[in-house]
């Protein structure tokens, strides 16, 4: 999986928009109930189980996505099937080129 | 209200100013756009002094300004949507205990916004947008020999075979639409009131990773002590991790 850190998106290894992280209450793993075994824990503010992607392949990952899009994640910087990328993948973006709108060409979906 | 129900107006809220956020980005785009013609025709314009001319131009110019007018009017609408607004209340319901005590102050980050919303009551509280020197991301880009194409990496584990690195760029990877913002006060906030800044205009590390970018701090709890906002910033939350 793909991260952009500075608008926190998660991206596939082929460059799918999988999720945009965002947790209001800026827990951390720490803070979080160990109560899901050593691959999930639970957010006692919301409810909520987050799930740490550390150990997950991208289709594991998809697969929970897609049965809830808005699951908690956990990604730690040094976590191995994890790579930091700098711009959004071409599937984020506007088609540029002849026939293309030029409102929206180039530019974040 | 119960849990799963608290859990969908929260999701719902968010799809909402997603969509509205969505459409502020377009207006902009369309603005933009608007504003590039117009300075093309105020160009043209200067070069242009015959008098079989002036009045076609002058006609332009003034179609091009009242569409930047437009392009405002529409942009300052859609960024004070009723669904930002339903969100906060949202937001404010949303979170138990002592979170639903405290309300949610948003930003605002256009000229029109800043207007739109002190003339809906509220005390724009002005800021200069600064980027800090903490900030900041890498991209390295690597080049095929044989094609010319480019690969691109910000991790220093992902080295293309076969591509030569030709460049490495440290650089601050946000942008925002003014050098200034405001945070938009409501005009019964107390001193001593804790708040919730949902778009943090001031710069703070969010993130810090282990090869050396970091990220922006989004939203944080705040105190309005009367004049200004002070940041609840706690820097042990510096950290080589992200929940969301």
């Amino acid at each position: 999986m793909k991260l952009h850190l500075a608008t926190r998106t998660l991206y596939g290894d082929d460059g799918a928009f999988l999720k945009s992280l965002y947790c209001p209450l800026q827990k951390s793993w720490e803070q979080l109930h160990p109560d899901g075994g050593h691959r999930q824990r639970s957010c006692s503010d919301c409810a909520r189980v987050v799930h740490d992607t550390a150990g997950m392949t991208d289709a594991e990952l998809r697969a929970l996505l897609d049965q809830d899009p808005a699951a908690c994640l956990r990604i730690t910087a040094g976590q191995g099937n994890l790579t930091l990328v700098a711009s959004v993948p071409p599937s984020e973006v506007g088609p540029t080129g002849p026939g293309s709108d030029p409102r929206t060409a180039g530019f974040l979906r | 209200m119960d849990e799963s129900a608290l859990r969908k107006e929260y999701e719902q809220a968010q799809a909402e100013l997603k969509e509205a956020w969505e459409a502020v980005e377009m207006a902009l785009m369309v603005h933009s756009a608007v504003e590039e013609k117009y300075a093309a025709v105020l160009e043209h314009f200067k070069h242009q002094e015959t008098a079989e001319a002036q009045p076609s131009l002058r006609l332009k110019l003034r179609q091009a300004r009242q569409k930047i007018d437009e392009g405002s009017m529409e942009y300052a609408e859609l960024a004070q949507a009723e669904s930002i607004a339903q969100y906060q209340r949202s937001l404010e319901n949303a979170w138990g205990g002592e979170r639903r005590k405290r309300r949610v102050i948003t930003t605002a980050r256009t000229y029109a916004a800043i207007n739109a919303a002190a003339k809906r009551g509220l005390r724009p509280l002005l800021k200069a947008v600064e980027a800090s020197e903490e900030i900041w991301s890498r991209v390295m880009v690597f080049q095929d020999p044989e094609t010319g194409e480019i690969e691109e990496s910000g991790d220093f584990r992902h080295w293309p075979e076969g591509k030569k690195q030709v460049l490495s760029v440290e650089y601050y990877p946000y942008n925002f639409p003014n050098p200034y913002a405001a945070y938009l006060v409501p005009p019964d906030l107390k001193p001593g009131e804790e708040v919730w800044l949902a778009d943090l205009i001031e710069d703070r590390v969010g993130s810090h990773w282990n090869q050396g970018p970091t990220s922006r701090l989004v939203s944080c709890e705040a105190v309005w002590n009367g004049e200004d906002f002070e940041v609840q910033y706690d820097p042990r939350q510096h950290r080589a991790e992200m929940i969301g």
